[in-house]
């Protein structure tokens, strides 16, 4: 019995040694193979192909007048390794260095030299930031360096002794502005992203950041195939090409000559008013295209200062302020959508005096009764509150949501703020509803209320204003457009529109807007003076608002919008006194640009204005003046 | 003389005969010590020494200021052989190995609070005062084969194998460190130790069924269980082993294929003289010794490593009572195979690269003491197999195997 079971149990460990040696038996086959096969394979040594990398570049920002206004560069790195050059010829190395790369002659010694001022021994970045003309440069001069014999060979640890020369190598690329402070903060900035070794921007604010997947690098090429004697590529049926693709060019609508007068315009009226900040907008009502949209807060992405960061976020989406005012002529065109209202009605203001509870709503022009249209030329709030309570509270509320109040225009800007409005519920009850008519008790951007007054110039359609003209692929030529991520809504109709285009001509004419008045143009807009409100009381800080349009008999149409934050000097901080004068300067800026043709009466001496025709046609095209 | 002695004392007489008795047990010893270096497996000793040699030569060739060290680490790895070798393994067995077992888990504990972090794994501790850091789960190799040794001697398998219940039992004491050493993380090894550790239970006998329920499992768990839970870096080379191999392992191809068949002179093995094969003293030597003595000098130490596996595995299935000997011939015979396997597949592009050292073929000191002590224990076995059945001891311990039974 004892016996049978120890051959059994022989048996069972047999069959299971017989596993293990196939296992290593496999083992070891798999082995030898892989090994018969590394020694058989004939040896490329020194390799005999090789690869060329083509780096590709983010797009270019490029102005509606083909100014460049942000574009890649590639950027490149000079090491050297100083135990390699000759203790000697130190000086003259460095004097070559920076004759050849424009580099000062102390800061190419200091790079080489430690805290103690000694030189440091082993490897050294002489410069990481070389453009592609003084990279070339010394790469010439690398090789004369060879020739002089400035090098001399370093003999390592196990005596083999290698020959170290100056190294010039593509180490990334940077974004440059070559034009400063224009155009920001709508253009944004960028920030650097070391990958593999390879340094690329990324956007992180305004349209670098909005349009970085279509701007940035696409893909990377290369060159590969046989290499000659010194490693260049033989190209023939063997090698082969691999195109990059560089990201999309940005071509913009606005056009730069006009972005930087009006900037120019804001800085002056900045000063002029003594505000924080001042920003203003331009669309072309034709197609919703942006044409300038300014601020008096720049700052300079290629070197952001401390100072600045408070103008790295642009305030056109991103500051929510209490309009005022200018929505009136938004609640006016609710009520008469509604056909609750005409121009020309009589409206009982009560000598500006208006009692709600315990509430008292005060005009600063008192009438005992005015016109509807005089409601808004002399800006009644007694007037404004008597006509929204004609309409109910869901009908106001849906009013301003389809001007595009309470949500985000669309414009393509990122981080944009959508603000709020009182709910239809709220509005229900007549001291919200009044407070809602004038533009209290609810947060707006400028470019929500820009954008809704697209709509009383452009037919009632409220346009979604676009920054972006179109993506140009400058390998292929080819050309892509970008509908606006929201559509332009029909906000009130035609026959509404058209009424209220008038009526806030008049207001230009004859009332608050008066200082917006240009001669023989068709200027109309509405004024708006805010109350700014911290903790829960309101300041004596102001902001004060024009919204407006301004046409010609050429069927140019454009809506401005200008905001003067926070206007410090005594009665500048009226709207009619700081937003209405700067709306002025930047329709007379349009006109000096051909924007807009004004139809002037004929002046009695024709003779000078034909000399002074034929000297303007023969100036040639103004260059902006930076 | 002996009169004086007698008449002065009865004490004195004492001692005489004490000293007598003593110098019998002496000679005793002697006998045993005889019988020893007969039952010694010189073999097994003889067949490593091209191992060290060459390895030491090649460490001499590459660095000659490691191969003074290599010396050393020999010279220490003597001293613990032979300490290994003189310890009565047998009778200190039931209260030393689950000390040993014990203290080593606390070690691997203490990685995890206040392991030392060399190159972002945490695998060393700092023994305090004497500013030696050591690698708990070098030592964890030897507690586990002792705490398998023990547990199985102590409770042998039936005919048919080991039922599903001392099966988990005698998983825990693989599973335990394998967690702890993987958390490290320090994959390679918690998995030679897993393999060793199973491979040792596949030697003594398991159920069949279990193994095929195991081999199942694992097949499903490793892709979809597994493969997330690893550190990006594993992953990395997990992916650079199945794309294209890595920097190291292109090198290390550079060097084996530049070897050809039968190797380069010294000055002539560019790859490991101009340093672009990396780690060559440790875990790549594999390389240089292809890049020196070509696919002969492979072939030839494969086949030593081949040999002195099948000795060992020879040695578990000659003693096939003594489960002793068995586990720990076989968990040599295991540990052996698969540091090998994967250090040489991992040099030739086979395996991802993983920092395991080539078995006493490798520059280091801690993983050759741990072997040539494992080395000795082994020995030890070996020569006392029947050191109980000359004394009384034996008696006890046949039974209480009975009992056991």
């Amino acid at each position: 019995m004892n016996k049978y079971r120890k051959n059994q149990s022989t048996n069972v460990r047999s069959s299971k040694l017989l596993l293990l040696y196939l296992i290593i038996f496999a083992a070891i086959s798999t082995f030898l193979y892989r090994t018969y096969t590394v020694i058989k394979t004939p040896r490329d040594l020194p390799s005999s192909t090789t690869k060329l990398k083509e780096r590709s570049k983010r797009g270019v920002i490029v102005s509606a007048d083909n100014y460049r206004v942000s574009y890649s560069k590639k950027i490149y790195e000079a090491t050297i390794n100083t135990l390699g050059i000759d203790s000697d010829k130190l000086d003259l190395f460095i004097e070559l260095f920076s004759i050849y790369s424009g580099m000062d002659r102390d800061i190419v010694k200091s790079s080489l030299l430690d805290d103690r001022g000694e030189l440091i021994e082993g490897r050294v970045v002489i410069s990481r930031y070389l453009d592609a003309k003084s990279a070339n440069h010394l790469k010439s001069l690398a090789y004369k360096l060879r020739q002089m014999k400035i090098f001399k060979p370093i003999k390592n640890a196990n005596g083999v002794e290698i020959l170290y020369g100056l190294d010039i190598v593509e180490v990334g690329e940077s974004r440059y502005y070559p034009l400063s402070d224009t155009l920001t903060p709508v253009l944004g900035y960028t920030r650097n992203n070391l990958q593999d070794g390879y340094t690329r921007p990324y956007g992180i604010k305004g349209l670098e950041r909005y349009y970085n997947t279509y701007i940035q690098f696409k893909r990377d090429g290369f060159y590969m195939g046989k290499r000659d004697v010194v490693g260049n590529i033989v190209y023939g049926d063997n090698s082969r090409h691999v195109e990059f693709i560089d990201g999309l060019d940005l071509h913009l609508a606005i056009p730069l000559r006009l972005q930087r007068r009006v900037e120019k315009v804001l800085d002056y009226m900045k000063i002029f008013v003594g505000a924080k900040e001042i920003i203003a907008g331009v669309m072309d009502n034709t197609n919703g295209k942006i044409l300038a949209l300014a601020s008096s807060e720049r700052f300079d992405p290629n070197r952001i200062t401390q100072d600045k960061i408070e103008a790295l976020n642009p305030k056109f989406t991103e500051y929510l302020y209490e309009p005022g005012s200018v929505i009136k002529p938004l609640s006016f065109a609710i009520v008469m959508d509604r056909g609750k209202v005409t121009p020309d009605e009589i409206i009982p203001t009560d000598n500006g005096k208006l009692r709600i509870g315990r509430y008292l709503i005060t005009d600063d022009d008192k009438f005992a009764a005015l016109s509807a249209t005089d409601v808004l030329v002399h800006s009644s709030n007694v007037g404004i509150s008597k006509l929204v309570w004609r309409i109910s509270g869901r009908e106001l509320y849906d009013g301003f949501r389809r001007f595009g109040l309470g949500e985000s225009s669309g414009i393509d800007l990122t981080r944009e703020l959508t603000g709020k409005i009182k709910k239809a519920f709220m509005l229900r009850h007549p001291l919200h509803s009044a407070n809602s008519a004038y533009g209290y008790g609810m947060q707006a951007t400028f470019i929500q209320l820009f954008k809704a007054y697209s709509a009383f110039n452009n037919e009632g359609i409220a346009q979604t204003p676009q920054i972006l003209d179109y993506f140009k692929d400058a390998q292929k030529e080819e050309y892509y457009t970008l509908p606006p991520t929201k559509p332009n809504r029909r906000v009130m109709t035609r026959d509404t529109a058209r009424k209220m285009n008038t009526i806030l001509q008049k207001i230009v004419q004859g009332g608050t807007g008066k200082k917006a008045q240009c001669e023989g143009l068709i200027i109309g807009g509405k004024t708006g003076t805010s109350h700014i409100a911290t903790g829960g009381s309101y300041t004596k800080r102001y902001n004060s608002s024009f919204f407006g349009f301004a046409n010609d008999n050429f069927n140019h149409r454009y809506t401005i919008g200008v905001l003067v934050v926070e206007a410090q000097k005594p009665y500048k901080y009226f709207a009619s006194e700081s937003a209405a004068p700067t709306f002025k300067k930047i329709v007379e800026q349009l006109v000096k640009l051909k924007y807009l043709k004004p139809t002037l009466p004929p002046k009695p001496t024709l003779d000078t204005n034909t000399t002074n025709t034929l000297k303007q046609q023969n100036k040639p095209i103004p260059k902006p003046n930076f | 003389m002996e009169r004086w002695f007698l008449t002065k004392s009865n004490q004195h007489l004492e001692i005489i005969s004490h000293l007598k008795i003593s110098i019998k047990s002496m000679k005793h010893l002697l006998e045993i010590d005889t019988k020893l270096l007969k039952n010694f497996n010189l073999i097994l000793m003889l067949q490593m020494i091209p191992l060290w040699v060459i390895s030491a030569m090649l460490v001499n060739e590459i660095q000659p200021s490691l191969y003074d060290k290599q010396m050393l680490y020999y010279a220490v790895a003597l001293v613990g052989f032979f300490v290994a070798f003189i310890m009565p393994w047998r009778k200190i067995l039931w209260w030393f190995v689950p000390i040993f077992y014990a203290i080593n888990l606390g070690l691997l504990v203490s990685v995890e609070f206040v392991g030392k972090s060399i190159l972002g794994a945490t695998r060393w501790v700092e023994i305090p005062g004497v500013g030696i850091t050591v690698q708990p789960s070098e030592f964890m190799k030897v507690a586990v084969l002792m705490m398998l040794g023990y547990i199985i001697s102590r409770n042998p398998p039936s005919k048919s194998g080991y039922g599903l219940w001392m099966f988990l039992k005698l998983s825990i004491v693989i599973l335990v460190p394998f967690v702890l050493i993987a958390k490290e993380p320090d994959l390679g090894t918690a998995l030679v130790l897993l393999i060793a550790g199973y491979g040792v239970l596949f030697i003594v006998g398991v159920k069949w069924q279990i193994w095929a329920v195991l081999v199942s499992f694992v097949v499903i768990a490793i892709p979809s269980l597994i493969y997330p839970n690893l550190h990006d870096y594993q992953k990395k080379r997990i992916n650079d082993f199945l794309n294209e191999p890595s920097y190291h392992v292109q090198q290390a191809l550079i060097a084996i294929g530049a070897g050809g068949v039968d190797g380069n002179q010294k000055d002539e093995a560019t790859q490991t003289q101009l340093k672009f094969l990396p780690i060559s003293t440790s875990d790549f030597i594999f390389a240089y010794l292809g890049e020196r003595f070509g696919f002969v000098g492979m072939v030839s130490i494969v086949l030593v490593y081949i040999l002195l596996i099948f000795h060992l595995l020879f040695i578990a299935s000659q003693h096939n009572e003594d489960y002793l000997i068995q586990v720990f011939a076989s968990g040599l015979a295991f540990l052996f195979f698969v540091y090998m396997t994967v250090n040489i597949y991992m040099i030739i592009g086979l395996a991802p690269v993983v920092g395991l050292p080539l078995p006493m073929f490798s520059h280091g000191g801690t993983s050759f003491i741990i072997f040539s002590v494992i080395f000795g224990i082994l020995q030890n076995l070996i020569a006392f197999k029947d050191f109980l059945k000359y004394n009384s001891d034996h008696k006890t311990f046949m039974l209480s195997k009975n009992r056991l039974k």
